[in-house]
């Protein structure tokens, strides 16, 4: 049994390159010669050709074959628009980053104004009360919740004495707004829009 | 079957000298072209086309069943599952460019078929119904002689008798590759195992065939 120590890369069934020396291997290579039975052939090809009944499983896991033939130069082809398609995605992918389209002009301008647009806007209101206590700014930019206006600081007889200051995000917009002084809705004097407000008073208008 | 330390030892220095010898790679040949092709027809849906491959491999495979089983009826069945078995499944076969690819694969359809049979007699408890040595049994030599060819019919009886009493894991590549001469590289292909693992089973179990004739052995040379 030493021939598994000369070659084994025969084919099966070919003749064995020396002769086995070894009668049990003879005799175990003898085995081998028995006879199917005759009717295997007939009886194999008769259920093969029985068409099998459907089934949705036997379908499902039915792979399918696809046969993909290329030349060495579609090959070269192909890797070469690839390439230079992946570049100008790559080009693409960095000239369209933020911090790029801010260092050009003609890009950042329109970005800015869109950005701009959804932003509010800081609106300082000022109304000038010598001896006033308490004055807010109400309107529809708030819902027309009083917001309180402070006091600047100054010398009661300088150019800043009474005047109430406050600075607000209002959304871009027309807005009504009206101040309230020590409880009295008061528009502003200086608005150069007004509107009525439905209860014969006006109020101030701002757009932004 | 016990083996002293001697024989381990002998066992693995000769597993060493296999594994020395070179492994060859096998050779697409056109007979692999050809099947290739048929079993294109096959699943391009001509029935017809699969009739060349079960004509070619009919032997090896009832013989790998029937030296499995021991039993003609059951590897009849067996031989014949499997080339249906093979025939269904022909849509996922893949040769990936392997020589006598579809041989092994087919082969490991039987010897998988044939383990199930084995294990399910061994779970019912059902002796295996070995008839090899039957009247159906045909003989390799038909020697003139009618004492030698009864002598040789014992002689093989025993033989048979002695491969069905290796275990099956030791029983599967002792018929692959002492009876069916395949390489290393098909038998791997088709019982999926480590070529190391399949040269130390086919050396222990020629020792124990050899172990389980010698008691014959010696009552043929006290006969003599």
């Amino acid at each position: 049994m030493s021939r598994d120590q000369t070659d084994d890369s025969r084919p099966s069934g070919a003749a064995p390159a020396a002769p086995a020396s070894d009668p049990l291997a003879d005799e175990l290579r003898a085995l081998r010669e028995v006879a199917p039975p005759a009717s295997l052939v007939a009886r194999v090809m008769t259920q093969v050709a029985t068409p099998q009944p459907f089934s949705l499983w036997r379908w499902l896991r039915r792979p399918i074959r696809f046969e993909v033939r290329l030349s060495a130069l579609t090959v070269l082809a192909t890797g070469l628009v690839l390439t230079v398609g992946a570049t100008a995605l790559v080009r693409g992918a960095r000239s369209s980053s933020p911090v790029n389209l801010a260092a050009r002009g003609e890009v950042a301008a329109p970005v800015g104004a869109r950005d701009s647009e959804a932003e509010p806007v800081l609106v300082r209101f000022v109304f000038e009360a010598h001896g006033a206590r308490r004055v807010a700014v109400a309107g529809s930019f708030n819902a027309w919740k009083e917001q309180v206006l402070t006091l600047e600081d100054g010398a009661s007889d300088g150019p800043s004495a009474g005047v109430f200051v406050t600075t607000l995000a209002v959304p871009r917009g027309t807005h009504e707004y009206m101040f309230v002084v020590d409880g009295r809705w008061i528009a502003d004097p200086l608005a150069t829009e007004r509107r009525p407000d439905g209860f014969g008073r006006q109020n101030s208008l701002l757009r932004l | 079957m016990a083996l002293n330390p001697d024989q381990s030892g002998a066992f693995l220095a000769n597993v060493t000298n296999v594994a020395n010898a070179g492994n060859v790679a096998l050779a697409w040949t056109a007979r692999d072209e050809e099947e290739r092709r048929l079993i294109a027809s096959c699943v391009a849906g001509d029935a017809e086309a699969f009739r060349p491959l079960v004509i070619r491999y009919q032997r090896q495979a009832f013989a790998v069943a029937l030296r499995m089983l021991g039993s003609r009826s059951d590897a009849e069945d067996i031989t014949q599952q499997s080339f249906i078995d093979a025939f269904n499944a022909l849509e996922r076969f893949r040769d990936d460019g392997r020589p006598r690819a579809f041989s092994t694969w087919l082969l490991r359809i039987v010897v998988n078929r044939s383990k199930d049979v084995l294990k399910s007699k061994r779970r019912t408890e059902q002796p295996l119904e070995r008839d090899v040595a039957g009247a159906d049994a045909v003989f390799a030599h038909d020697p003139s002689d009618p004492e030698a060819h009864a002598s040789g019919g014992q002689r093989r009886r025993r033989l048979e008798a002695a491969l069905l009493a290796v275990p099956a894991k030791y029983r599967e590549v002792l018929v692959l590759k002492d009876v069916e001469d395949l390489s290393y590289e098909e038998i791997r292909a088709i019982l999926r195992l480590p070529i190391t693992t399949l040269k130390i089973r086919v050396v222990r179990a020629r020792a124990m065939l050899r172990a389980l004739l010698e008691p014959d052995a010696e009552t043929e040379g006290e006969l003599r």
